[in-house]
C-alpha cells in the first residue's frame, strides 16, 4: 500500500503537460548487418511533450537506445531509418547531414551511460563543457551574448554585491554587440562564465576549481554531473538521457536522478530518460513507455501504468520488481528470451512469451489502441 | 542529496590528483637508470649542439680548408705539417685529422649540424604523418585506401637503397639529402597516426562529441589528436637517432655535398681512409654517434614508460 501512497504523491507533479516538443512516429530502424537484416524498430510511436520526463523502459536490446540514436541522427552507417520524428513541428528525417549537426548543436542534447569514458580523457572539464557553446562561433555569438545579458540582468535583481563589476561587463558587452563583432577572447570569456553557472547549476562544489580539472580528478558522480552541464549548456529543446544512471552507485544515482528533477524545473527543457530500472522510473518520470522488441507496447502516466498495466509485458515486467513487502521466495520472471531481432516473430513480436497469447496473436500486428485517457496499449486483448 | 556526501565526493581525489600522477611519473622515471642515462645523453648532446658556436668557431672548418688549399704543395707557405695524424692527448685531446684538423672541435661542430637535419626530418615526417593519417583513419574509404597504397609503396623498397637513388638524381646537397631521407621516413607515421586515429575515434567520447553537434575536423584535430600524441612522441625521440645514423651511413656511402663538411658520418668516412696510421679517426666519431644514438632510443623508452598511461598501471 506504501508504494502507491507514494505513487498517487508523484503524480500531483503531472500538471503542465504542455505541446509536443517531439513526436516519433512510425519508426523503423534496420541494421543491415552480414548476418541478416536486423529489425530493430518497428513502427516506435512516441511524444515528448514540454516540461515532462518521459520514461523509456525495457529489457536490453529492446530498441531503447536505437531510439535515441536515431532521434538524434547518430545511427552507424549501416542502419536506416524511415518515419517521422518531429522536433517542434519540424521534421528531422529528411534533413541532410549538415542540418542534422545544427539540430545536434542547438536543439537536442544527449547524456551517455558511462561517464568514465564518454568524456575525453586529456582535456580539462570547463574545455570540454565549453566546446558545445564556441564550436560554432557565428551561431553562438549573438547567442552567448544574450545569455551572458539575461544572467547579468538576472544577477542585478538577485541583488548581487557586485553591482557596479556587472553594470560595466553589460555596458561592454551591449558595445561588442553593436559593433557586430566579439573577439576570440571575449567570447572564450563569455563561454567560461556560462559553463561555470552550469556546473553551479548542476550542483558541483566549487565550480571554477572543476573547471579546470582533467576527468580523472573527478568521481563518477562528478563527471556525470558535468556530462549533464556539457549537455544543458546549450540550452536545448530536448535531453536524451540514455540509462545515465547505470553506471552510479545508488546512492550517487539519487542524487543524478534528484538534479534531473530539479533542472526540469529550472531549465525549459524536457526529457527522455532512458532506462532499464523500473525503480528509476518511478522515481522521475511523468510518463512512461515500455518497449519490447523494437515496438511501444504501452505508454501511459505514471500511476496509472504501475497500478493498471494492461499489456502482457508490462504486466510481467511489475510482476519481476522484487517486493520487500511480499514474502514470495522466487521471483517472477517472463519465460523465454528476447527475439532474434534477424527472424522476429510474426504478429505481435511479444506472442512467444506472452502467457495471454491466442490464435490471433500470430497473424496480426496489434494497433495502438487508447484504453483510457492518455493510455495507449498496443495489443489484440484490447481489440488492438 | 545531502552536502555531506557532495563534498566527501570532491575532496580526496581532486586536492591529490593531479599532483600524484606527476609524481608517480617522477617515481617511474627514477626507478628506471637506462631512461635516466638516456635523458642525460640525449640533453646533454642537444646542450652541446646549442652551445657549439660559443665552444668552436663555426667557421673553423672551411678557414682550414682554405688555409690547406694555398698551402699545399706552394713553397711560399709553411703548412704547419706537424699538426697533422697528431695523437690523441698530446696537444689535442682527440688528436687531429689529415688536414691537421683537431678532431674533438670537428665533431663538437659536427652535432648541431646533424641535430637539426635529425629534428627537421622528423618533425617534418610527423606533420604529413599528422595530415594524412588522421585523414586516412578519419575519411577511411577510397581516400584511407589511396594514401595505404601509396605508403605501402614506400615500404617496398628498402629505405636506405630509396634515398641512394633520389640522391643520384636529385644531386649532392645537403638540403637534397634531408628531402632523400625525408622520402623514406615519412610513411612510418602515416601508418602510425592512422592506426591511432581509428582507435580512438570508436571511443565514447567522440560519440558523445558528435551527439553535441561538433565538426569533424574539430573533432579530429582538437579531441582526438591530443589523444594520439604519446605514441608519436615516443617514435619521434627514438627517430631522431635514427635519422642521425641513416643520415651517417648515407655519408660513409659518399653522398656527402663536401668532403670536408663535419658531420659525423663524413668524419668517419674520411677517417677510414687512414684506419692503420690514425684509428682514432674513426674510433672517436663513431662512438659519438653510437652514444647519442642510444642516448634518443633509451629516452625514447623511457617517454613511453612513463608516459603511456596504458603501461603506467
Amino acid at each position: 500500500m506504501r508504494l502507491e501512497e507514494e505513487l498517487t504523491l508523484e503524480t500531483t507533479r503531472v500538471s503542465e503537460t504542455g505541446a509536443p516538443v517531439l513526436e516519433v512516429k512510425d519508426l523503423r530502424v534496420v541494421f543491415h548487418t552480414y548476418a541478416g537484416d536486423v529489425k530493430a524498430l518497428d513502427g516506435v510511436n512516441l511524444t515528448v511533450r514540454r516540461h515532462e520526463i518521459l520514461g523509456v523502459v525495457g529489457e536490453s536490446g529492446c530498441g531503447k537506445s536505437v531510439t535515441a540514436l536515431a532521434i538524434a541522427g547518430l545511427l552507424p552507417e549501416n542502419a536506416t531509418a524511415t518515419g517521422q520524428i518531429l522536433l517542434d513541428g519540424r521534421n528531422l528525417s529528411n534533413l541532410n547531414k549538415e542540418q542534422m549537426r545544427q539540430v545536434r548543436l542547438k536543439d537536442i542534447a544527449q547524456v551517455f551511460q558511462d561517464p568514465m569514458t564518454y568524456l575525453n580523457p586529456v582535456l580539462q572539464v570547463g574545455f570540454q563543457i565549453t566546446e558545445a557553446l564556441v564550436s560554432e562561433r557565428k551561431i553562438y555569438e549573438k547567442q552567448l551574448v544574450d545569455q551572458r545579458l539575461e544572467e547579468i540582468e538576472e544577477l542585478k535583481k538577485q541583488g548581487a554585491n557586485n553591482l557596479q563589476a556587472l553594470e560595466r561587463e553589460r555596458d561592454k558587452l551591449q558595445a561588442s554587440l553593436q559593433s557586430g563583432r566579439i573577439s576570440r577572447a571575449q567570447e572564450r570569456e563569455l563561454a567560461r562564465d556560462i559553463a561555470l553557472e552550469y556546473l553551479k547549476l548542476v550542483r558541483l562544489p566549487e565550480a571554477e576549481r572543476v573547471f579546470k580539472m582533467y576527468p580523472f580528478e573527478l568521481s563518477g558522480g562528478m563527471r556525470q554531473r558535468a556530462m549533464i552541464a556539457m549537455a544543458l549548456v546549450k540550452r536545448p529543446k530536448l535531453l536524451l538521457a540514455d540509462e545515465i544512471t547505470t553506471a552510479l552507485d545508488v546512492t550517487v544515482q539519487a542524487q543524478i536522478l534528484a538534479l534531473l528533477q530539479e533542472l526540469r524545473n529550472e531549465i525549459d527543457a524536457s526529457i527522455m530518460l532512458i532506462t532499464h530500472d523500473l525503480g528509476v522510473v518511478s522515481e522521475v518520470c511523468d510518463r512512461v513507455a515500455v518497449m519490447y522488441a523494437g515496438n511501444v507496447v504501452e505508454v501511459a502516466e505514471l500511476h496509472e501504468l504501475f497500478t493498471n498495466p494492461l499489456h502482457p509485458y508490462t504486466q510481467g515486467l511489475m510482476a519481476a520488481v522484487p517486493r520487500p513487502d511480499r514474502s514470495t521466495i522466487k521471483l517472477e520472471s517472463i519465460k523465454g528470451s528476447v527475439p532474434d531481432l534477424i527472424y522476429p516473430p510474426s504478429g505481435c513480436r511479444f506472442h512467444p512469451r506472452c502467457p495471454k497469447a491466442f490464435a490471433d496473436c500470430p497473424q496480426r500486428k496489434p494497433k495502438d489502441i487508447e484504453a483510457s485517457q492518455g493510455h495507449l496499449v498496443e495489443c489484440l486483448l484490447y481489440g488492438g | 542529496m545531502s552536502n555531506l556526501t557532495e563534498t566527501e565526493e570532491v575532496q580526496p581525489q581532486a586536492l591529490t590528483g593531479r599532483r600524484a600522477e606527476l609524481r608517480h611519473a617522477i617515481v617511474l622515471y627514477k626507478q628506471n637508470p637506462v631512461v635516466v642515462a638516456g635523458s642525460v645523453i640525449a640533453a646533454g648532446s642537444i646542450i652541446l649542439a646549442l652551445l657549439s658556436s660559443f665552444l668552436v668557431n663555426p667557421d673553423l672548418w672551411r678557414m682550414e680548408q682554405l688555409n690547406q688549399r694555398l698551402c699545399w704543395n706552394n713553397a711560399a707557405f709553411s703548412w704547419p705539417v706537424v699538426n697533422i695524424f697528431d695523437c690523441p692527448g698530446t696537444t689535442y685531446p682527440l688528436g687531429t685529422d689529415a688536414y691537421g684538423r683537431d678532431l674533438l672541435r670537428m665533431m663538437i661542430l659536427a652535432l648541431p649540424l646533424d641535430m637539426e637535419i635529425s629534428l627537421t626530418i622528423v618533425i617534418s615526417a610527423a606533420l604529413i604523418g599528422i595530415v594524412l593519417g588522421s585523414l586516412a583513419a578519419y575519411a577511411g574509404g577510397k581516400i584511407d585506401e589511396a594514401i595505404l597504397r601509396v605508403t605501402d609503396v614506400f615500404f617496398a623498397i628498402p629505405g636506405l637503397v630509396l634515398a641512394i637513388v633520389l640522391m643520384t638524381v636529385l644531386g649532392r646537397t645537403l638540403e637534397n639529402l634531408t628531402i632523400a631521407v625525408l622520402i623514406t621516413w615519412w610513411p612510418i607515421y602515416v601508418r602510425l597516426i592512422r592506426s591511432q586515429v581509428l582507435s580512438e575515434k570508436e571511443r565514447p567520447y567522440v560519440e558523445a562529441l558528435r551527439s553535441t553537434g561538433a565538426s569533424s575536423l574539430r573533432i579530429l584535430f582538437l579531441h582526438i589528436m591530443p589523444n594520439t600524441v604519446y605514441p608519436v612522441i615516443v617514435q619521434m625521440t627514438l627517430d631522431i637517432g635514427n635519422v642521425i645514423l641513416t643520415f651517417s651511413a648515407l655519408m660513409f656511402l659518399g653522398f656527402s655535398p663536401n668532403p670536408l663538411l663535419p658531420e659525423l658520418g663524413n668524419l668517419v668516412t674520411d677517417g677510414i681512409n687512414y684506419v692503420f696510421t690514425a684509428p682514432w679517426l674513426i674510433v672517436f666519431p663513431g662512438l659519438t654517434i653510437v652514444i647519442v644514438v642510444l642516448g634518443f632510443n633509451l629516452l625514447g623508452d623511457g617517454i613511453r614508460d612513463v608516459l603511456d598511461p596504458r603501461l603506467r598501471r
